[in-house]
């Protein structure tokens, strides 16, 4: 039997800094987490700069950044890591979360209550004060280093009971609350990213607020920041304003007829 | 003729020999609320409320007009005394008029027709043109003569505007019909708890422009509050006093401008609209008249308003201007507490006044009932759409401001529910009343339980589930899991087979908790499912529960059925906290074919018992042999868009609505309420047990 355990650290750093525009302390919070070693979890509705903050922080503290998308076929093997055949042997291959605790990267478990529920408990001993990863297979018990850190992310808007986190895993992080920033932020944000002129994406981020408010009367969710970029993106590019929040924005909310009616209205009473 | 005939040939060939004839047209709502069974009202008792209406002495022919009338469904028959209650406010003989030709006029007439034919007597009555009112009234087959395509009409937009009302303002302000108090068509006002607007705009010769003009109308309204115009309801009184209604005549114009600035700065889609509206009214708009001025503040309204007075400066006469009224604003100021310490203004109820007030009151289910359509009186003059179901406690709803399901009275086992009232576009809030009713008779079917053909639809059913169930074990001789599958390997090394695609699948994986499944069967038990259906849905569904035993997945059943809104009823055969017992198996064999089919309620009720549940997949199973009926007016288009609206609100719980019907008329409004793939009709019934487990095994894998 052979391993790799270890990983080409520089593949995993972020080296340009990304753009992300703090609405509030979650620069100070998280620094404080790393250093008192508790894990972080950034809730907030799709869209709103979770992924984007921890690339941040990773360029930031300058420690590599692995990123999980969990899904519900996700196991605890597709976490820690399993044994695989190469020519005539087995080879252990160390999942993701233990080479993030190998290496002291940040682990970034993103939408984390897509994962089935069995596999959120393999994070367990390592998110108290033991800060150990057990790995059965190979009969150890892996120490992290203090530059480890476990970040989640997942998004309450779903409000479903199956997509919930359980309390023994909720009582084991500290919270950082991401919901859509103040408009005039929010409008200096699509303005950075897409390049387009503020007094659009000013207009832009208004008609988000008018989507937000219909969460519960016909969308599940309001347009997120990405979903401005994407049309400001559009605009930038050329095409009329209102076709581009039709295809960027109200097209890609609802397949409802009303409600994409209802939105089209909207782009056209604001452009 | 008119497709109301269509709809009523549909429905009594034989009643209906006066109005049967001509082709099929598409459109109009009014005639869609008519289905299966008109459900109307019986001669006698049409003339009881024409006797009330038009008093009992009239020495009219009612009889006449009763006879006419029965041959519409109940909710024309709603419509046209309501119509007749309004017009006889306005006009007693004008009242009668209308009714020697209502019958008919309905039936030959679109539904666009109708309102148009209706709100131009109603404005030539306002106005004071009697003669014209009768002239139109007499020639009512003027407005068959082709289709209004350039009217827009409120009925039409409500839902639209409304949202993006909503989606601005944050809180709900309700869109309903303008009272005609004035000669203005066009007039609109707000009391800041609702917008009220024309019931219809045909002001331009294009639909595109009336349309437009109802969305800045809305708007302008919404810029009365966000503008706070109220506010100058104090220098207003004392400038009307001192200048006479001069005063207010400029004060509207120039506020009117200044909400254009907000339009303007805030809404840019809506100015330029706004501003093809000048175009196309030949508007000499004033560009700068607020130069220099604060136009943040109403007070800057007063100022110009109070230099104007003197002045030769003609105003424009702006087509969307809205108006202020006095009494109104009062009402405001007293709802917002009198700011900046204006003098308080005595709050004087007119009949707008009283609209709201009737309208918004507090926690009534009358409050949805709004716009043109609250006439929609019985003959007593109580709203028949305000009349709340039994048991019902005004005020107690205050509490309950955003519960979907309510209990009072502490009734054991009755919910209140709201419904979709598509005429309103809005809710009727607690307008059903629920009860789950259980029955506990011990009750065997020795005659199903034995019967021969079941078993070889049982051992099918046990075959469906057992692929299901061998589904969840280890998967082995997979490209990707958590152990390795030794015996692939050792196949795949030993030779046995060459394909290299072996040594791809050498992994177990384990699939023991991927299964987490809870479903709702709903089992309509309307009269219509007597019979044979009622045989084949006890056997369905006591084969299902017997073999579901065995899966470990959550189910319940629950029939329902009903007679009205006050009578809504659900019986649980098997809750999802209990296993399959002899006392569940007696329920089964005791459902018996009720009453109707209320369709929106009962799936409002189960997908909230369903949402009590945990599983990851959560499936709303409605087996139904027609389309939802009900006593008062549940039907047509009405049941459908209730029915639609409730399965919507099952899709918002992350639920998933199935429906398996015997109608075969079913795809004319399944695709409608559920979309594609959410439903599957049923041609051979005998195939029910079956069937039903070949979609389960589709639903939940």
């Amino acid at each position: 039997m052979t391993s790799a355990n270890t990983i080409e650290n520089s593949k995993y750093y972020i080296k340009d800094e990304p753009y992300y525009l703090a609405t509030g302390n979650e620069v100070e919070i998280f620094n404080t987490a790393l250093a008192e070693n508790i894990p972080v979890l950034l809730k907030g509705p799709t869209g709103c700069g979770k992924t984007r903050f921890m690339e941040y922080m990773s360029w930031y503290t300058k420690r590599p950044l692995i990123t999980v998308s969990c899904h519900d076929d996700l196991t605890t093997a597709d976490l820690v890591g399993r044994y695989l055949i190469q020519n005539d042997t087995t080879v252990w291959q160390d999942g993701p979360l233990t080479t993030a605790v190998r290496n002291g990267c940040i682990c970034y478990l993103d939408e984390i209550v897509e994962a089935r529920k069995d596999t959120t408990v393999v994070i367990h001993p390592l998110c108290d004060d033991r800060r150990i990863l057990p790995i059965e297979k190979l009969g150890q018990l892996l120490q992290a280093p203090p530059e480890f850190c476990l970040a989640m992310s997942y998004n309450p808007g779903y409000q479903s009971a199956v997509k919930d986190l359980k309390p023994s895993t909720r009582q084991r992080f500290i919270s950082i609350d991401f919901s859509y920033p103040a408009a005039d932020v929010e409008a200096k944000i699509v303005n950075q990213e897409a390049g387009l002129e503020l007094a659009v994406c000013e207009r832009l981020v208004k008609l988000a607020e008018m989507t937000r408010s219909l969460v519960g009367n016909g969308l599940d969710e309001g347009a997120s920041t990405r979903l401005l970029v994407h049309a400001a993106k559009l605009i930038n590019r050329g095409f009329e304003p209102k076709m581009a929040c039709r295809c960027g924005i109200a097209d890609v909310l609802t397949d409802d007829k009303e409600t994409v009616a209802l939105l089209h209205e909207m782009i056209e009473t604001l452009f | 003729m008119g497709l109301f005939s269509d709809l009523l040939k549909k429905l009594d060939a034989g009643n209906v020999k006066r109005f049967s004839s001509g082709g099929a047209r598409t459109g109009g709502a009014l005639e869609l609320r008519q289905t299966a069974s008109r459900g109307g009202m019986a001669t006698t008792e049409l003339l009881i409320r024409l006797e009330l209406i038009m008093g009992q002495s009239s020495g009219l022919p009612l009889m006449n007009y009763a006879n006419e009338m029965v041959n519409l469904s109940h909710p024309l028959q709603l419509f046209i005394f309501s119509q007749t209650t309004d017009i006889s406010n306005l006009s007693y003989v004008h009242a009668h008029e209308f009714l020697i030709v209502a019958s008919t006029a309905l039936v030959l007439m679109e539904q666009k027709q109708y309102e148009r034919w209706l709100s131009d007597i109603k404005q030539a009555l306002v106005s004071g043109d009697v003669d014209s009112a009768s002239d139109k009234t007499r020639n009512y087959l003027d407005y068959t003569s082709e289709i209004d395509t350039r009217t827009a009409y409120l009925s039409d937009i409500t839902y639209t505007l409304e949202k993006l009302v909503f989606s601005i303002h944050k809180t709900e302000l309700p869109i309903g019909a303008a009272e005609l108090l004035t000669e203005n068509a066009l007039m609109s006002y707000t009391d800041e708890e609702a917008l009220y607007l024309p019931i219809s705009i045909s002001h331009f010769d294009n639909y595109e422009d009336n349309h437009r003009l109802y969305k800045v109308l809305t708007f302008q309204l919404l810029g009365q509050i966000h503008c706070r115009s109220a506010e100058a309801l104090g220098t207003l009184n004392e400038g009307i006093k001192h200048h006479g209604n001069d005063f207010l005549t400029i004060f509207s114009t120039i506020e009117t401008l200044r909400i254009d600035q907000y339009i303007k700065r805030e809404y840019p889609g809506l100015w330029r609209d706004t501003v093809l509206l000048h175009k196309n009214s030949g508007v000499d708009y004033p560009q700068n008249i607020f130069d220099n001025a604060d136009i943040k503040s109403v007070k800057s309204t007063l100022h110009l308003t109070a230099s104007l007075l003197e002045s030769k400066y003609t105003l424009p006469d702006l087509v969307y201007q809205s108006t202020f009224q006095l009494d109104l604003m009062a009402h405001v100021q007293n709802l917002t507490g009198n700011k900046e310490g204006q003098p308080k203004a005595p709050l004087i109820l007119n009949p707008t006044t009283d609209v709201s007030e009737e309208m918004l009151g507090t926690g009534d289910p009358s409050k949805a009932d709004r716009g043109y359509l609250r006439a929609l009186k019985d003959s007593h003059g109580d709203s028949v759409l305000n009349s709340p179901p039994p048991g019902w406690i005004p005020g107690a709803s205050d509490h309950v401001e955003d519960e979907q399901h309510t209990t009072k009275h502490n009734e054991k086992g009755v919910f209140y529910y709201k419904e979709w009232d598509t005429s309103l576009k809005n809710y009727r809030k607690d307008w059903c009343r629920l009860k789950e009713v259980v029955n506990e008779d011990a009750v065997e079917e020795l005659e199903i339980e034995n019967a021969e053909a079941l078993r070889h639809a049982e051992h099918r059913i046990r075959k469906t589930f057992d692929q299901l169930i061998n589904d969840q074990k280890f998967m082995r001789g997979q490209n990707d899991g958590d152990e390795i599958d030794i015996d692939a390997w050792v196949s795949a090394r030993s030779g046995k087979s060459k394909d290299a695609d072996d040594y791809q699948n050498l992994y177990i994986r384990n699939n023991t908790n991927n299964r987490d499944v809870a479903i709702m069967f709903a089992v309509d038990l309307s009269g219509s499912t007597s019979g044979w259906k009622n045989t084949m849905i006890k056997q369905s569904t006591w084969l299902l529960c017997k073999t579901l035993a065995r899966m470990g997945d959550q189910y319940a059943v629950y029939g329902f059925s009903g007679a009205g809104r006050s009578d809504c009823r659900v019986f649980p055969v098997k809750t999802f906290d209990e296993n399959y017992t002899k006392s569940v198996k007696s329920r089964i064999f005791s459902m018996q074919p009720d009453q109707y089919t209320r369709m929106g309620v009962a799936i409002r009720h189960l997908s909230m018992l369903l949402g009590k549940t945990t599983a990851k997949t959560r499936i709303l199973f409605v087996l139904t042999d027609g389309r939802p009926d009900d006593v008062d007016s549940y039907r047509g288009q009405y049941g459908v868009e209730d029915t639609r609206l409730a399965l919507n609100e099952a899709k918002a719980l992350s639920l998933k609505p199935f429906v398996l019907t015997f109608d075969k008329e079913g795809m004319d409004y399944l695709p409608y309420m559920l979309g594609s793939s959410r439903y599957q009709l049923i041609t051979d019934i005998s195939q029910l047990p079956i069937q039903i487990s070949t979609i389960y095994k589709q639903l939940t894998t």
